[in-house]
Parts: C-alpha cells; sequence; structure tokens
C-alpha cells in the first residue's frame, strides 16, 4: 500500500545529517547489488560525493515517520559544456519499496530539475537487470545507450543502460 | 623521425598543458574554462601513479598522451575508457596510431582488461582512426554537449574487445 499520501511522509531537501541514513541504506546488500560499489570503502566516497549535492539544494530526501527511507539526487556535472544536463542516483529503503516512494520521489527530482535547474535532460546509469528499470519506463525515461557487458555481477556479464529523460 | 612510446611521467604533465590550449583542441573535449582544464589535467594526473598513462616521444621530445581510466570497482574493473591527445605539431605522423597500439597493449598486459571504451563528440577527426584500429559504435547520447552558441553535439561511444 501506499504510504506517500500519509501525512506521516515528507519530502525535503537532503541534510549534512542525512549522510548516516544514506549509508545505512546503500550498504544492504539488496541495494549494493545494483551499485557499482561492493563494499564500505568504496560506499564511502559515494556518500560523501551525495551528501556534497545537499549545498547545491539538488539532493532530496524521504522521511517517514520522521526517518529517512529514500534519497533522490540530480548530480551536477562541473563542466559549463554539460551543465544543461545530470546525472540522476535514487534509493530507496528496501523495507519501504513498492509502497509509492520512488515514483514521488522521481516526480519530485523531475520537477526540481525543470524549475530549479531548468535542465535539458536528465540520465541514469544503470544495469541492465535492475529492478529500478521498470520505474524509470514508466515515468518516461527511454533508452538511450546500452553498454554491452559493462557490470560483472556475481560471475556474470550485464550491459550498462543509460537511460534518458527529455524535460 | 623515430616514435618511441614509455609510461607517462609526471614531467610530461607541462606538455599535455600546452596541448590542451592549443587553438581548437577544446572542441573535443568537455571542458570550456581554464579551471575546468586544469581539473581535467588533475585526474589524469592522478592515474599516472599506477602506470596506466602513455607517453609518445617523437625524437626525444613529448608529442602526445593517452590514459587509460583504470575502475576502482571490482564490478567495472574488466573494462576502461581511456583518453588521447597529440600535439598539433604532431598530428597526422602517426604517433596516434603508434600511441593507441600500445595502450590497447597495456590495457590487456598489464590492467587484463576485457574491452578499452571511448567517448567522442561527432564529427571528431579522429573517429577514422579508432575505427581503423578495430573499435565499433555501441551507442550514441544525443545532445550531450552544449557549446557556448548554444548548439548541442552527440556523443558517440565506441568499445573494442581486447
Amino acid at each position: 500500500m501506499s504510504i506517500v499520501d500519509s501525512p506521516e511522509f515528507d519530502i525535503r531537501y537532503t541534510e549534512e545529517a542525512d549522510r548516516v541514513a544514506l549509508k545505512r541504506i546503500l550498504m544492504k546488500p539488496e541495494v549494493m547489488r545494483w551499485m557499482v560499489q561492493s563494499k564500505e570503502s568504496e560506499i564511502d566516497p559515494f556518500v560523501q560525493n551525495w551528501i556534497g549535492f545537499a549545498r547545491f539544494k539538488s539532493t532530496l530526501t524521504c522521511l517517514y515517520q520522521g526517518v529517512p527511507i529514500a534519497f533522490g539526487a540530480l548530480f551536477l556535472y562541473p563542466y559549463q559544456k554539460v551543465c544543461h544536463m545530470a546525472m540522476v542516483q535514487m534509493v530507496v529503503d528496501p523495507e519501504y519499496q513498492k509502497r509509492g516512494v520512488g515514483k514521488s520521489l522521481l516526480r519530485n527530482l523531475i520537477h526540481l530539475a525543470k524549475t530549479r535547474f531548468r535542465f535539458q535532460s536528465l540520465h541514469i546509469d544503470i544495469p541492465e537487470n535492475s529492478p529500478g528499470k521498470k520505474l524509470l519506463e514508466q515515468t518516461g525515461f527511454k533508452l538511450a545507450v546500452q553498454h554491452p557487458d559493462f557490470y560483472f555481477i556475481d560471475g556474470k556479464y550485464y550491459a550498462r543502460h543509460v537511460m534518458e529523460f527529455v524535460l | 623521425m623515430s616514435i618511441q612510446v614509455r609510461p607517462s611521467e609526471e614531467g610530461d604533465i607541462a606538455s599535455l598543458r600546452v596541448w590542451m590550449r592549443e587553438e581548437g583542441i577544446l572542441r573535443w573535449f568537455p571542458m570550456v574554462r581554464e579551471i575546468e582544464v586544469a581539473d581535467a589535467i588533475r585526474y589524469w594526473q592522478s592515474f599516472l601513479p599506477i602506470g596506466s598513462g602513455l607517453t609518445a616521444l617523437v625524437d626525444g621530445e613529448p608529442a602526445g598522451m593517452a590514459l587509460i581510466y583504470v575502475q576502482p570497482f571490482a564490478k567495472t574493473r574488466h573494462q576502461a575508457l581511456f583518453v588521447i591527445v597529440v600535439g598539433e605539431k604532431f598530428r597526422g605522423s602517426g604517433v596516434g596510431t603508434v600511441l593507441m597500439k600500445n595502450l590497447i597493449k597495456l590495457g590487456k598486459e598489464k590492467f587484463h582488461l576485457k574491452s578499452l571504451h571511448l567517448e567522442v563528440y561527432e564529427a571528431n577527426p579522429a573517429i577514422r582512426l579508432y575505427e581503423r584500429l578495430g573499435f565499433k559504435k555501441y551507442g550514441c547520447h544525443p545532445k550531450f554537449l552544449k557549446e557556448p552558441d548554444g548548439s548541442f553535439r552527440d556523443k558517440i561511444m565506441m568499445e573494442k574487445e581486447l
């Protein structure tokens, strides 16, 4: 059942103090499976990078009963020629998946990309078999690039799918 | 004219800085401002200690450099992106080909890569060199670059199995 209409659900800009919750969610094996990182020493710099976008207000945190349960960010590019777009990163705590959280978060990210940053497109890199792919497709992301055998996960090669959303 | 290739050294970075200031070069890169170029060169330099960079010398003088961005993650370490720059006055003399052949060998033998890939912006004349070396296009990211004049250019992605 969806929890996003509950008064106990909220979305706000990510704060520096959310780093603990972000790391806790990213470290869950069922989450990390779909990421390029595979251990804590790889997660730490990623969390650092992600939280760094808090000061640009390009990262959002979903809260349920006051606890962060999902994060979504627009990773901004540092180069002028590519700053008409951003790369999306998103994660929902597995305990709260399939309850409308990802959908709500992604819509809010797209709104942020349009209104605050005036981006022309967004893109996201995922393994071809990532469970998050369905939501991206439903929201209007389209497959832009397939990079065969990009990931090696649990003994098998998977393509990298670059999914693009034109704003 | 003799072309030699050796691992890149810290001292070669000065040549890279010169080439990145040559007219027209930034058309083929995502950087435009000086601060962005400095950032990209710093990133390049950070790979030198692991030996993934090569420098071509023509009669003892640095003429071009190439680098494999060796991936830090176990899940993606079997493949890598690379970058290559040849100084303006050395273009068209085979430096790029010699560098690329050595880079492919380095990727295979030292870093055990299964494939090497690259990203170029449309109309880059180096695409011909990559095709000759066996790189095949696997994708295109439309409107990836927005030039200061407002026009867009696609990013073309090519790959070669090693």
